[in-house]
């Protein structure tokens, strides 16, 4: 009897788990993907709490599953109406996000920028080297995002060359869209760059693939360069 | 923008349902302690039958309502009302009006409870 008692609990407590897994990915994909990318201070304080309330059905299930996800829904909601006030006002966006700050200057740290940012020397180095720079002198401007990251703006004479700066053109990349992925037809992407399944199929009859199965991924650009890899045995 | 309705669609479902939730609990409490109170004053007069009918009746409306209770009650808190709900039934088969008289009150207590955990106050918010 206890056995059965344990079991049906375990049971609760994965129909629960389940339910509660969907409603946070539920809830952060209905954040939108500003919640998914590099975080401003109001999107990690959610993320945190998410995390923090959805767990608290799952740690007692004394708890109703209401006492994780409404606090959770207001959360995601709150999020989201702040999120769309940050747009239309400036003010509500200072407020929530602050405002990026100069640190470096013509390879020049701002020591009272530094002060009020709480940061030191060492940390913004850290940070230059991360983006690839080893030298203050190459660095024009230096900026602490509202996410905390350091945006680094290099001397004229320190970006790296482009074809423009050699007077070239050369032909404009395109942007990769999947066709077939692992054996199956995106038949949305397909319609989008104007393809069908026949285009595709003769496509593979002249890489030498007779069916559809044997792609392991197929993809085009809008500059028609296609790229074609067959799947390989999996081995045993 | 229709991320920004749906979440003031979601805020207002969960005011709206927060209130509702506190108007239903409140109104299952009110239905139950009017009852226990009878039964309480039934049992000081030593009319342990009619007492008997009232905690019936409340008992009654009690399993009715008790998958809402469930969920948006803590099982604590409902596990308390059960107990006494069992021992003022104990004490009506035992006959004692004495004791019957003090699991009432300890029962009125628990349903209080309830609605305690979900009302609207400055004691719950901090």
């Amino acid at each position: 009897m206890i056995f059965l008692l344990e079991v049906v609990f375990l049971f609760l407590l994965f129909i629960r788990t389940l339910l509660v897994y969907a409603a946070v990915i539920g809830g952060l994909r209905f954040t939108g993907k500003r919640q998914l990318g590099e975080l401003s201070t109001s999107e990690f304080a959610v993320t945190i709490l998410v995390s923090e309330l959805a767990s608290i059905p799952l740690q007692d299930t004394a708890v109703p599953l209401l006492g994780g996800m409404v606090p959770l829904a207001t959360l995601l909601a709150v999020e989201v109406l702040l999120s769309c006030l940050c747009r239309k006002s400036h003010w509500v966006r200072q407020l929530l996000c602050g405002n990026p700050c100069i640190v470096i200057r013509d390879g020049q740290f701002d020591p009272e920028m530094l002060r009020l940012l709480r940061l030191s020397p060492e940390d913004i180095l850290d940070g230059l080297r991360m983006a690839g720079v080893t030298s203050m002198e190459d660095v024009r401007y230096g900026i602490v995002e509202t996410n905390g990251q350091l945006s680094v703006i290099l001397r004229a004479d320190r970006q790296p060359m482009t074809p423009s700066d050699c007077l070239l053109h050369p032909d404009e990349v395109g942007m990769a869209t999947v066709l077939v992925s692992e054996g199956k037809i995106l038949r949305r992407n397909a319609r989008q760059l104007g393809k069908d399944e026949q285009w595709i199929l003769q496509q593979c009859r002249r890489h030498g693939i007779s069916s559809l199965k044997d792609v392991f991924l197929m993809t085009l650009d809008d500059q028609n360069n296609l790229f074609l890899q067959r799947r390989q045995e999996e081995s045993v | 923008m229709k991320r920004m309705w749906a979440a003031v669609i979601l805020l207002f479902c969960v005011i709206g349902g927060g209130w509702y939730n506190l108007c239903a609990v409140s109104t299952t409490v009110d239905t139950i302690s009017a009852s226990l109170e009878e039964a309480t004053d039934a049992a000081r007069k030593e009319d342990i039958q009619h007492a008997k009918q009232l905690l019936d009746q409340a008992h009654a409306f009690y399993l009715q309502k008790e998958s809402y209770l469930s969920a948006v009650v803590s099982e604590k808190l409902l596990d308390e009302v059960r107990l006494g709900f069992a021992r003022t039934e104990q004490s009506v088969q035992n006959g004692k009006a004495d004791d019957l008289t003090v699991e009432l009150a300890e029962l009125e207590q628990a349903i209080d409870d309830l609605l305690r955990s979900e009302a609207v106050s400055l004691k719950n918010i901090f």
